[in-house]
């Protein structure tokens, strides 16, 4: 029986988290340091994007300026007034689910195929999965080939936000909600060890109106599904799952890209405490003893 | 629980019959482990004669799936019927595991890769 | 656990807990369910009931003999609850800005629903139920699943059931309380913690919307989702993880129930025997129903606890 290769095959896993995914970029500072590629990039939600400069070829300095000009506040400050008027009046204006969003997207869609043109999934330097939501049933669908910036655009088509995007047929919706840090796509994909970032939806201060409730519970419910699947899946994986945690001593909100160079250290040093176990890991081998 | 097993050039295929539970799964677990203990880590597990699983059974999926990654190799399934099928939705299996309509899918699967 | 039931593990029975989740109304169905595993001998040692669900344990771990005419109560309980439901309110409080609601707002008539609710069981407390009962509900502010097991029944099934937006989370023991389907659909965890062998678990999943054409119908189609997802993963989980036998036992519904949907009452308990009824000939085998006798099973292997924990690092 011939195995091809005896080296692991290593994953990145960038999980939803807005802005704070930009502490991959720290990790890729770190491993790229070391020597060590990643086999397959996975993305969900904000963290296609990073997802997607990486498997590009893009270096971390390159991606942390296209990020500062890409992923800002006002990306989600002008208002789509019709989808609202709609939304109150839906016999008589006529409501569509699959354009509905209260926000938006023309500046999203043109950062976005400003920063990626053309590109397709399957052309990229290094295999790219982005994950979405199927709206009709609520499964995860993984993005693995075609146009790149509609695979991001679905990613993030956070309901109510950005209406939903149809790709290849399918009516799709950000990927946090089937899972906020899509291990299951790099363990399907023949991943050995897998390097996962994710974060957990902030829970709000005070709950004083009705949207605030509504989101609080929305965090409620996203963060207890991030950790049984994650906890699903690390049990479930026959190799190891290095989960970068990042301490973010300060408050980082949704699009605060002044606080770019702080995520990104703060990637680094979470990347750095984990180095020695990796390296150990990448040392043994694919079908070396692990660890009983 | 019956189980047969069958010997292609560079994959085994288990057939298993009847249930797989907490009183059948250690029988399963002794017949793959047993194979992949003779470094034929590439299982197609056919299920087209399972009816049923329970989470006895799918630990014992578990433990087969992981071990034969390790060594290099994978199980995949075939033939699940819809009722079995729900179950592996439900318990998070579809998400980790290759599932393939028959077994010459499955088998042709490995030389793919 | 209780004396009985330490008497049943020395005689080498495995206990059998009987989890029921969130569902709304379509927890009714868990009645059928549980009709089917009496008929069949199941024996019942513990409850947990979450949201929807802890009303159903509630009856359960009361353990009435006249079970029919519980069984009606229980499902008049429901339907007194759900009635007056009115969706339509929903969205024109979550569109930005256009109505301003504290977080007290909610949709049913609170009063409707105490009252409904004490109907069912009264000044009843924990202690003084036949079996073993838990309820889960979810901490408002941190998102933390939490086990209510002492007390008056009708608070910790008030605090359970508090739907967002529908009730308004409760108060326990200095504790904003909502509904336990937000932290965990269905806590077959706790039935673990208690040692439970078998753990028959009575989920409920959301059919997605038809067809959406309107706000609400979009919100509730993204609830669908993430409540549908939030069970799986979470059981998911709980199959692997420990020793104990997990049944799910989730009827197969082909429409969409509503909470005001009381006209499909009968349907949702067929639908619940016929979900159960699937999973008999595996609960006779491994709890050697019709053998002898069921709580005196003797020196058996006691299958459930020597299922292969091989799952490896």
């Amino acid at each position: 029986m011939g195995i091809e290769s005896s080296r692991k095959r290593v994953a990145l896993v960038i999980g939803s988290g807005s802005v704070k995914c930009a502490a991959a970029i720290g990790i890729q500072n770190v491993l790229s340091r070391e020597g060590i590629g990643f086999d397959m990039v996975v993305g969900c939600s904000a963290g296609a994007i990073y997802a997607s400069l990486m498997a590009v070829g893009h270096t971390g300095d390159t991606a942390a300026q296209m990020t500062a000009r890409l992923w800002t506040k006002e990306v989600t400050s002008k208002r789509n007034t019709w989808a609202m008027l709609r939304a109150m009046a839906p016999k008589m204006l006529g409501f569509r689910p699959d354009t509905f969003g209260l926000r938006d997207d023309t500046l999203i869609m043109g950062r976005l195929r400003q920063t990626f043109g053309d590109a397709r999934i399957e052309d990229l330097k290094i295999p790219l999965h982005i994950t979405a939501t199927d709206f009709s049933n609520g499964e995860l669908v993984a993005l693995s080939r075609g146009s790149l910036v509609d695979a991001i655009r679905a990613s993030i088509a956070l309901p109510f936000a950005f209406s939903p995007w149809r790709v290849d047929g399918r009516l799709l919706i950000d990927g946090f909600l089937s899972d906020p840090l899509p291990l299951s796509v790099a363990m399907k994909n023949g991943a050995d060890v897998i390097v996962a970032i994710g974060f957990e939806s902030p829970y709000q201060e005070t709950v004083g109106s009705a949207g605030r409730f509504a989101f609080q519970l929305s965090s409620i419910m996203s963060n207890n599904l991030l950790k049984s699947r994650f906890a699903f899946h690390s049990m479930a994986h026959h190799s190891e799952v290095i989960a970068i945690l990042p301490e973010f001593k300060e408050r980082v909100k949704l699009f605060d890209v002044g606080k770019l160079d702080y995520i990104i250290r703060e990637g680094e040093l979470a990347a750095e405490q984990q180095l020695p176990y990796l390296r150990q890991l990448l040392a043994e081998g694919r079908t070396g003893a692990l660890s009983a | 629980m019956d189980i047969e097993i069958r010997f292609l050039e560079e994959v085994t295929v288990v057939e298993i019959a009847g249930s797989v539970d907490s009183l059948t799964a250690e029988t399963l677990i002794g017949a793959m482990l047993g194979e992949l203990d003779r470094d034929r880590a590439r299982l197609v597990a056919d299920f087209s004669r399972v009816e049923y699983i329970s989470s006895a059974g799918l630990r014992a999926l578990l433990a087969t799936l992981k071990d034969a990654r390790r060594r290099g190799g994978d199980l995949r399934l075939a033939s699940v019927s819809p009722p079995v099928l729900r179950v592996l939705e439900i318990s998070g299996f579809t998400s980790i595991l290759n599932l393939f309509t028959d077994v010459d899918a499955a088998v042709v699967s490995f030389a793919v890769n | 656990m209780r004396e009985q039931v330490a008497a049943d593990r020395v005689a080498a029975r495995p206990s059998v807990a009987v989890v029921i989740g969130s569902g709304g109304l379509k927890c009714v169905a868990a009645l059928g369910s549980i009709r089917v595993l009496r008929k069949a001998g199941v024996p019942i040692d513990m409850a947990v009931g979450c949201s929807g669900g802890s009303l159903c344990a509630a009856w359960l771990a009361s353990g009435h003999e006249d079970a029919d005419r519980q069984a009606s109560r229980f499902v008049d309980s429901l339907q007194g609850m759900f009635e007056s439901f009115d969706y339509r309110a929903v969205p024109r409080a979550l569109l930005p800005g256009v109505f301003g609601f504290g977080p007290e707002f909610a949709l049913l008539d609170d009063r409707k629903v105490n009252a409904a609710i004490i109907d069912a069981v009264g000044t009843t407390e924990f202690s003084a139920t036949r079996i073993p009962l838990r309820i889960v509900a979810t901490d408002f502010m941190t998102g933390d699943k939490v086990v209510l097991q002492h007390g008056r029944l009708s608070d910790a099934i008030r605090a359970s059931i508090a739907i967002p937006l529908v009730l308004r989370p409760w108060m326990v023991d200095g504790r904003l309380l909502t509904d336990g389907g937000a932290s965990d659909p269905l806590p077959v965890d706790v039935a673990m913690r208690e040692g439970a062998d078998v753990i028959i678990a009575m989920g409920f999943e959301e059919w997605p919307q038809a067809e959406i054409g309107n706000l609400m119908q979009l919100v509730l189609q993204v609830k669908t989702i993430t409540v549908n997802q939030l069970l799986r993963s979470q059981l998911a989980f709980y199959s692997v993880s420990h020793h104990a036998e997990v049944i799910p036992i989730i009827p197969d519904l082909d429409r969409r129930i509503r909470l005001g949907d009381v006209g499909e009452i009968a349907y949702l308990i067929r639908q619940g025997e016929l979900a159960a009824e699937r999973e008999i000939p595996y609960l006779e085998r491994l709890l050697q129903l019709g053998a002898a006798s069921v709580s005196t099973a003797g020196p058996s292997a006691a299958p459930a606890s020597t299922a292969p924990a091989s799952t490896a690092p």
